[in-house]
């Protein structure tokens, strides 16, 4: 019994840094969208700072931790996100992952670095060593008591308790009960709507990067005696608290927090009770890998692919259309000059450096595949190389010729990927990376520590291959190989690019359910890609291992995985030539820092995460970087523009009915007359009126057109005007020159059938697309370039077409968002009884209606001055629409001009003042409500006249002749 | 679900895409980083040849002879869309509406059976749509593909299509020719959301009721 009080309370330490640092990967990611891969390495750099200020400066403890945590930590949070994260939140998902990656190998060397330059400068620092018993915040040696036999805690362990809980409940108190915090959960919960509410969820950004940021600051200064200062163990010690932001799936704070804890509880249970591991030595810390891979299994969602159009260009081709010799013969000279080189210009140190930065580019050209080709990032390669070398390592042992060893150990490592690759091929992006790398700690800790394959701490000799009179166990000889080796390799990878398999593989990575829809096998193809990928870096592994003439399981770990992927990427991953040049580049810096600029080894690691880091300015490389802006400088701008096909005839709304030509209205809206407020509203005759006087004259006759004809000078400004709107979906035009405006006091119906672009004009009007072409104004001020977040300060707010409400907040925190004063939402509350009932429950448990009412109703408090709504009617039942459209009725009443978008038109015509029609991006027509026809309707949605209706005037002639 | 005679209720979109159902899709989905033609030619390599995956590996010229093939018919379908001028380009910086019609020529490129065209006029200049209208005439009429047209676009559908079904929230409404489909009243009140029929008066009340014909909306 008291075995298991003492596994669950050590457990619970490492649990409490486990929720820490989960709940700042789940406040980052949820605000941001960037998983951040360097979270451990934040942690790892302020447990430094903290041990060498307060051990080597002599700094007192609690100040020092308190400085750290709730400034340097935040501060430098701050930093990235305004650096880097928001950048990084615009390119795509592989370098957001590699740039994270490269940042969690920059940052650790850049405090070591540091520490090196204060040593030099002769600051009283202490050596960096990866140490247990390290002072922590309490006193040292830690104080420890027995609570009952054989259980006992000490200081560390309860100061870790009482932080992790101070925590908790400050956590607690700034996310329910502050507005910031109810703030911040909107935007979790519904980031849109959070800026079409006038909220910059790019500060909320800012303040999630920093909060998270002092929450790693406050693991890794907590950490600091349980784990000493090794950062490798601090990023592993991350990838476990991943495992809990898993189960919370990255969004909830409250779950990845008790997954921590219970993470660390089970860690150790595992690490007491289970026998069975005995016998399978790093099975006990192999466990929360275990839980990452399966939990990223079970807990990801498929993404739907179909519904967005692939808009997977291609990179620039700076080659395209030169001869092969153009294309190739620079690389063919240099691998000649280098070749010969080996024989005649190198000195014999130089043969051995260029032979061992060949012999990297075969593993490196393996990530040309996996991500180059296949657009995913593999963090299991380092496995892959480590895997391969000790088997042939293990069979050369056994006297087997090298050629047959290479072959098998390299078959093995496919065979290594092929096993890695199938349950997490459904898998993509930021989860597949995770999963991979669960795999890569997995094979580390359990598979590489079995006594046969490794052969202990000494490992495996592999000696040069002789082939006759061919003995490459001189480095120039060795040299030559490679050059001829990875020269093959490049070329064979150019071959399968230009090849029906190449094509597979790009078919797939772009587009896969139109992959499928071609006879293309997507999961054959993944998996090709990655035995292939795995394989070549098997033979790399292999190749790179004879050359140190030995292997051992500790050579290439996880992590040196990760430091070779910043390095590739960071050369570019779209032609296999630029990763062989990132190998040579990967070996030869070290040696000319050291030669010629410092000897510390810190500054060319920090180059190399630094490089990777660079990835969010340059997503597709520095070798790509260079050529295609020195092509941009010198050669002609992109390829030449596609003509259009030549127009014949008909106009654009009707092509297929020439026989019937139409007067075009080439503005759409024509300024037209339209009477406000003297038809009759059948569903609303019981309402009260009294908010006419808030439109102009109410009753009289109001213009509604952007022109000046027939403009009164008492005529107020239109409370937005849209001019000559020309907006595209990514490359898609959908609105082709629109005009529109809504006075205030004012209902515009926009009616038109699904596609027409209306939802389109609503982003437009709300500032979540900027327009192509034309002018937005609202009260006569061009507001076109304001963002979302402004325009809603301005007074225009978008009632989205999904409702406009946070589904996990509930009803009273949704109305405290737009009504911070109490007496407001007690109005709200009295005027809507049904709320009122249920003001604590979360708002998703609402019924559409009510969820319809509840982004409404708090409008009435502070009606704004233009409200678009996207379909408010959609999906209610017909007692439920009235009362939504009673409220809108009310809403116009007290000076609000609405735009009201509908598909289905007898719904809302009631409530119209002027109607206006879009079909296909254009205003078909407009006018006043008194003015619609069915017929006239008919022709607009069915493309055809209405029975009869050859005797009706045609609405655009109607339109010209009033 | 049948398809040739065979239940094909459980096959998967490959199965489905090798035995002669090609699609093409709502928003599109082109393969960016190949060309026009290689987009083609993607679409007939399911059927391998000439050595496999070890082949391209190596460049064999075993490969040669098959890819060739596929490149003439490729060319010719690139032709008959009109859009030789575009082969070599890359399919993922095309216009909108080149890139449907090179969606369509990637589905046909590989003879099928049947198509289905998803909204494939949309976000088409009328030109362009008038040329795809051509097209699938022609690929109905003289080459005996089976389409299965899904277009909001009523006049494009009332050019095209030889039989129209209406759907209304998941139920079929109407079908028939065009004509047919065009007369009928339910499919009026459901384009109109209308209930009783049209409102009596010109800019009178629509009524709110729940009367007859009235789509399943509510």
């Amino acid at each position: 019994m008291s075995d298991l009080l003492g596994f669950a309370l050590s457990g619970l330490v490492s649990g409490a840094l486990y929720a820490l640092l989960a709940t700042g990967l789940v406040l980052s990611y949820s605000a941001s969208g960037v998983f951040n891969f360097a979270h451990g390495a934040t942690a790892y750099l302020c447990a430094l700072a903290f041990y060498e200020l307060h051990s080597g400066f002599g700094w007192p403890a609690v100040p020092t931790a308190l400085l750290l945590v709730c400034v340097a930590a935040p501060a430098l949070g701050w930093g990235l996100d305004r650096l880097m994260f928001r950048k990084l939140a615009r390119v795509g998902e592989t370098a957001q992952i590699v740039a994270t990656i490269g940042l969690l190998v920059a940052l650790p060397a850049l405090g070591l670095w540091a520490v090196e330059l204060l040593d030099d400068a002769g600051a009283p620092v202490e050596p960096a060593e990866n140490q247990f018993g390290l002072p922590g915040v309490g006193p040292s040696p830690a104080k420890s008591w027995q609570l009952t036999d054989g259980v006992g805690v000490d200081s560390d362990q309860l100061i870790t308790w009482v932080a992790t809980a101070v925590v908790a409940v400050g956590l607690w108190v700034l996310m329910r009960h502050t507005r910031l915090g109810l703030r911040m959960r909107a935007a979790v919960d519904n980031r849109e709507l959070v800026e079409l509410r006038g909220i910059s969820a790019d500060r909320l950004s800012s303040v999630a990067w920093m909060l998270s940021s002092a929450l790693a600051g406050l693991a890794g200064v907590l950490a600091t005696p349980l784990l000493g200062l090794s950062s490798h163990d601090f990023t592993l010690f991350l990838f476990v608290s991943a495992t809990a932001a898993v189960l919370g799936r990255f969004l909830s704070v409250p779950l990845a927090f008790a997954g921590g804890l219970g993470l660390g509880v089970l860690q150790n249970l595992v690490a007491g009770y289970a026998d069975f591991a005995e016998s399978l030595t790093g099975f006990r810390t192999a466990v929360p890998f275990l839980l990452l891979f399966a939990g990223l299994l079970v807990l990801t969602r498929r993404q739907r692919v179909a519904g967005t159009a692939a808009v997977d260009a291609a990179p620039v081709d700076y080659l395209a259309g030169r001869s092969w010799g153009r294309r190739w013969g620079p690389w063919t000279v240099a691998a000649l000059l280098l070749a010969t080189a080996f024989y005649t210009v190198t000195t014999p140190f130089w043969s051995g450096l260029l032979a061992q930065g060949l012999a990297l580019s075969l593993v490196f050209v393996s990530f040309t595949v996996v991500t180059g080709l296949g657009a995913m990032v593999s963090l299991a390669q380092a496995t892959f190389v480590t895997g391969a070398a000790l088997v042939a390592g293990l069979l050369l042992s056994h006297g087997w010729p090298f050629f047959a060893a290479a072959l098998v150990g390299t078959c093995a490592a496919a065979v290594l990927g092929a096993v890695v690759a199938l349950p997490a091929l459904r898998l993509g992006g930021r989860s597949l990376a995770l999963a991979t790398l669960a795999l890569a700690f997995l094979a580390d800790q359990v598979l590489f520590q079995m006594g046969w394959l490794r052969n202990g701490d000494t490992g495996w000799e592999i000696p040069r291959p002789v082939f006759g009179p061919v003995d490459l166990s001189d480095d120039r000889a060795m040299g030559v190989a490679m050059v001829v080796l990875v020269s093959a390799a490049v070329a064979s990878l150019g071959a399968l690019r230009g090849s029906a398999s190449g094509r597979a593989m790009l078919a797939v990575r772009s587009a896969p359910a139109a992959a499928m829809a071609s006879g293309v096998s997507v999961v054959r193809t993944k998996l090709l890609l990655f035995t292939l990928s795995a394989g070549l870096a098997g033979f790399g592994g292999v190749m790179y291992a004879s050359f140190n003439t030995r292997i051992t399981a500790t050579d290439f770990t996880a992590m040196t995985g990760l430091v070779w992927l910043a390095v590739v990427v960071a050369a570019g991953v779209r032609r296999a030539q630029f990763a062989v040049v990132a190998g040579v580049v990967f070996v030869v810096v070290p040696h000319l820092l050291s030669e010629y600029v410092t000897e510390s080894a810190h500054v060319p690691v920090m180059l190399f995460g630094l490089a990777g880091v660079a990835l969010a300015n340059d997503p597709d490389g520095y070798c790509a970087a260079v050529s295609v802006r020195r092509w941009r400088r010198l050669g002609p701008a992109g390829p030449s523009p596609i003509p259009p096909l030549p127009e014949t005839g008909a106009p654009p709304q009707t092509p297929y009915r020439p026989e019937r030509p139409r007067p075009q209205t080439p503005d759409g809206l024509k300024p037209r007359r339209c009477g406000r407020g003297v038809s009759a509203r059948p569903a609303f005759e019981d309402e009260p009126r009294s908010g006419d006087s808030g439109g102009p004259g109410g009753g009289s006759p109001l213009v509604s057109g952007r022109g000046g004809i027939g403009e009164s000078p008492a005529q107020r400004q239109p409370a937005l005007a849209l001019h000559d709107i020309h907006a595209a979906h990514h490359t898609t035009p959908v609105l082709h020159g629109v005009d529109l405006t809504i006075h205030p006091g004012e209902i515009v119906v926009l009616l038109g059938p699904n596609g027409a672009g209306k939802s389109t004009l609503c982003q437009v009007a709300a500032g979540q697309l900027t327009p192509t072409q034309g002018q937005v104004t609202i009260a006569g001020r061009d507001v076109t370039s304001q963002r979302a977040t402004d325009r809603s300060r301005a007074g225009i707010l978008l009632a989205p077409e999904t409702r406009a409400i946070f589904p996990t907040l509930t009803i009273d925190e949704n109305l405290t968002l737009h009504l911070p004063d109490t007496p407001s939402r007690e109005a709200v509350y009295t005027r809507f009884p049904a709320l009122a009932a249920r003001r604590t429950v979360p708002a998703a448990s609402l019924s559409g209606g009510e969820q319809q009412l509840l982004s409404l109703a708090p409008l009435l408090q502070h009606p704004p001055d233009v409200l678009i709504a996207d379909e408010p009617s959609l999906g209610l039942a017909p007692r439920v629409a009235d009362e939504v459209f009673r409220l809108l009725a009310e809403l116009r009443d007290a000076g609000t001009g609405l735009l009201l978008v509908e598909e289905k038109a007898a719904e809302v015509l009631g409530l119209a003042d002027t109607v206006a029609y879009l079909a296909q991006g254009r205003v078909a027509w407009s006018g006043p409500r008194e003015d619609v026809r069915v017929d006239r309707l008919t022709e607009a949605y069915l493309g055809l006249a209405a029975p009869g209706a050859g005797t009706q005037p045609h609405p655009a002639e109607e339109a010209h002749h009033p | 679900m049948r398809f040739g005679g065979a239940d094909v209720t459980r096959r998967s979109p490959v199965w489905r895409a090798r035995h002669g159902m090609r699609r093409t899709f709502q928003r599109q989905q082109l393969f960016g980083q190949l060309t026009v033609a290689d987009n083609l030619l993607v679409a007939q390599e399911w059927r391998g040849g000439g050595g496999g995956f070890a082949a391209d590996l190596v460049a064999a010229p075993t490969r040669r002879k098959h890819e060739s093939a596929r490149r003439t018919r490729a060319a010719t379908v690139l032709r008959e869309c009109g859009l030789d001028d575009l082969a070599g380009r890359y399919a993922g910086d095309l216009p909108v509406g080149r890139a449907r019609m090179v969606e369509l020529a990637r589905a046909v490129a590989d003879p099928p059976a049947v198509l289905l065209l998803d909204e494939p006029a949309s976000g088409m200049t009328a030109a362009e749509r008038r040329q795809l209208a051509a097209i699938v005439r022609h690929l109905a009429d003289e080459e005996g593909v089976g389409v299965l047209l899904v277009e909001h676009n009523v006049a494009f559908v009332m050019e095209v299509c030889a039989r129209v079904v209406v759907l209304d929230l998941g139920r079929v409404l109407a079908e028939g020719t065009a004509a047919e489909v065009r007369a009928d009243p339910k499919v009026r009140d459901a384009y109109l959301g209308t209930a009783a029929g049209p409102p009596q008066r010109p800019g009178g009340p629509a009524d709110r009721g729940d009367g007859p014909g009235r789509p399943e909306s509510c």
